[in-house]
């Protein structure tokens, strides 16, 4: 007899697998559609020099570059922040940083506090214990006591070095009398050794020292029964009524199969899984399932950056170690009253790159090997990450001009920088290069805006209690639909200024809890 | 798809010349384009159709450039038009010049003569380690002394 499956989940990426293991933990019958493949360990670049080189092409974040077989097309000429991302058993837990901060108390109301933007329907402390189970499960390094944070339980790993950079950094923080703190991540502290330097990617040099779900969440799901249709390409949800999803097709090796169950999960990121509902459309349905409100695929968010770099005096080979998991600073997180914008910015310290990308953020021309024996090995930069709020114009759309591989529509960006984002990078700048002075450290270059910079997708399907302005309800089901639910970053409702994926990880994990706790 | 199918000879030197502005010599090596690397630049990114559209949408807004068609061609233009004409291609066809900087920066860093001169390890597991293996147990007292200061809701 056919066995039902209570879960079709879409996507293996950090929340998609997440979520499939605590549903089988809990006894359901769950399969897994992911678009892309097993990425085996053989698979990453076998001559360890050209890894450099792998980052530019076939392990590039972009998919627009590296237009993998089950990658989709993204026009990003209407978006001056091009969205970044990894599709394969995994997602982009394959090839991140794996910088791991958590949303502040403060990230889930901003309407309360702030009177901008909206409230979360949940809170931070509805996702508190989700946050604390997915750290153990992907073995977070890092230290607890931070006083930007709430307390938190001792990280299971211990905190990755700062190195001397990373000390000097540390010490004009404290001159400053400005908060500083070792960044948490899943970045295997006892792994690594601390011996690498960096190339480009984490992963792709040591993958080992970077915690992936598929290493993880994945194998102990399957080992609790859940299954993995790989190379499968969503392509419909099926409506058994107007209010009920039937299960989903996908299409393999040019084969379009349905598969049916009891829910359906989307789990492919905050452009992948508004481009699914929106592909879904029925004539009851035209704009989309889930889209009564209208606002599926709007609100779309992403972490606006700047970048600034200094060089510190000296032959320094500052190279080894984490590239960007290294401290962080929270001193001007929240909205302050006294400046002109809302909300705030997360500082994190980035680490020299090799050569190729060393070179790449220099100027060419004539000053090119002076700047380039100046800096290589002797800068340290800043990322500024700054929260963004959600505008109903910042939106994606099925492009169909260009499709996928499976003759599928793309994807087209639709986002403009808002004036409070661009105020919050204008004064992260000026305190970046304040913080920079301090450390003796003489500005190299700076970067207003950070084009390939789309790491962090949000806020495209939100949560809400108001069916007229929400995609979902609080538990991540369509307002619309008895069983389609959603567990990725869409839900966002803001953005806070910090890597979201341990708050998508514990949405994930709040999802799944509650529908145990719905069926017994 | 291979590059000869794209690019004729006229176009290589172009891309030669843009190597040698991009990356002149300096003491101790010659300029990227002098330097003989074209093939390798085609050997490790004309195997993809992107990079390879790129190059050509810089080279055709090269040749449609008014200062150069005045003068004859690219290689007719001072070293300082040529440079500014590559300047304002840059802002004007941003994800095409930077894929274009992209194959020129790859080809030339990674090239071995070039990873040797800037003293460039390629064993990225290095035997020793990069410092204190465990946090500084201090570093941490000037910080610990902020009072709890996130928004309590």
């Amino acid at each position: 007899m056919k066995k039902i499956v209570d879960y079709i989940v879409v996507g293996t990426g950090a929340s998609g697998a997440a979520f499939a293991w605590k549903m089988s933990k809990s006894g359901a019958r769950v399969v897994c559609i992911e678009q892309g493949d097993y990425v085996k360990n053989n698979q990453y670049p076998k001559d360890k020099k050209n890894i450099e080189i792998s980052a530019l092409k076939e392990w590039n974040w972009n998919p627009n570059v590296r237009k993998n077989k089950f990658d989709y097309p993204i026009d990003n000429s209407n978006s001056p922040i091009h969205p970044l991302m990894y599709n394969s058993v995994g997602g982009s837990t394959l090839h991140y940083t794996a910088h791991t901060p958590r949303f502040h108390p403060s990230d889930f109301k901003v309407k309360t506090l702030d009177n901008i933007s909206s409230d979360w329907p949940i809170s931070y402390y509805d996702l508190e214990k989700f946050y604390d189970e997915n750290d153990e499960i992907m073995k977070c390094s890092g230290i607890n006591g931070d006083p930007a944070n709430p307390p938190r339980p001792r990280r299971p790993l211990k905190p990755v070095s700062l190195g001397k950079d990373g000390e000097i950094i540390a010490s004009a923080f404290d001159k400053l009398n400005w908060h500083w703190w070792p960044s948490d991540s899943f970045v295997n502290s006892e792994n690594f050794n601390n011996n690498w330097k960096f190339y480009g990617s984490h992963a792709l040099m040591d993958r080992k020292s970077i915690s992936s779900t598929d290493q993880n969440y994945l194998e102990q799901a399957i080992k609790l029964g859940a299954k993995i249709i790989t190379n499968a390409r969503a392509s419909k949800i099926i409506l058994e009524n107007n209010y009920k999803a039937k299960g989903i097709k996908y299409i393999k090796d040019g084969k379009e199969t349905l598969i049916e169950g009891k829910n359906v999960v989307l789990a492919s990121n905050a452009i992948g899984t508004p481009r699914i509902l929106l592909m879904s459309a029925t004539k009851n349905h035209e704009k989309g399932i889930g889209n009564s409100s209208g606002l599926l695929g709007k609100n779309l968010m992403f972490h606006p950056y700047s970048f600034i770099r200094g060089i510190l005096p000296g032959n320094n080979k500052f190279f080894y170690g984490p590239n960007a998991n290294i401290l962080m600073s929270q001193q001007f997180y929240e909205t302050d009253q006294n400046k002109d914008f809302y909300r705030g910015f997360t500082l994190q310290m980035v680490r020299n790159n090799g050569p190729i990308h060393t070179a790449l953020e220099l100027d060419w021309g004539d000053n090119h090997h002076k700047d380039f024996k100046k800096s290589f090995g002797n800068t340290v930069g800043f990322s500024i990450i700054a929260e963004d709020l959600p505008e109903e114009t910042n939106f994606v759309s099925l492009d169909y001009k260009n499709l996928d591989s499976d003759g599928l529509p793309g994807i087209s960006v639709n986002y403009n920088l808002s004036a409070n984002s661009r105020k919050i990078l204008d004064f992260a700048m000026r305190k970046t290069k304040e913080l920079l002075m301090e450390a003796g450290a003489e500005i190299l270059y700076e970067t207003p805006l950070m084009r390939y910079a789309g790491w962090h997708l949000m806020g495209t399907a939100r949560m809400g209690d108001d069916h007229k302005n929400s995609v979902t309800n609080k538990y991540g089901k369509l307002h619309d639909s008895e069983n389609i639910y959603i567990v990725d970053g869409s839900l966002f409702v803001t953005s806070a200024s910090v890597n979201p994926t341990p708050t998508i990880q514990a949405l994930a994990l709040y999802v799944a809890e509650n529908l145990i706790r719905r069926e017994s | 798809m291979r590059s000869k199918e794209f690019f004729n000879n006229y176009d290589k030197r172009i891309i030669k010349e843009i190597m040698n502005l991009m990356i002149p010599e300096n003491e101790e090596i010659a300029a990227a384009g002098d330097k003989g690397l074209i093939g390798k630049l085609e050997k490790l990114f004309f195997d993809s159709e992107l990079h390879i559209n790129s190059i050509k949408r810089v080279l055709n807004a090269i040749n449609l450039n008014t200062d150069a068609r005045l003068s004859g061609s690219f290689f007719s233009v001072s070293k300082e038009k040529k440079i500014e004409i590559l300047k304002t291609l840059e802002k004007n066809m941003l994800d095409d010049f930077h894929i274009l900087k992209e194959c020129i920066f790859g080809t030339y860093y990674s090239d071995n003569e070039v990873i040797k001169k800037i003293g460039w390890d390629n064993d990225f597991i290095n035997k020793t380690k990069f410092g204190e293996f465990t946090l500084k147990p201090n570093i941490l007292d000037k910080v610990k002394k902020i009072s709890p200061f996130w928004r309590k809701i």
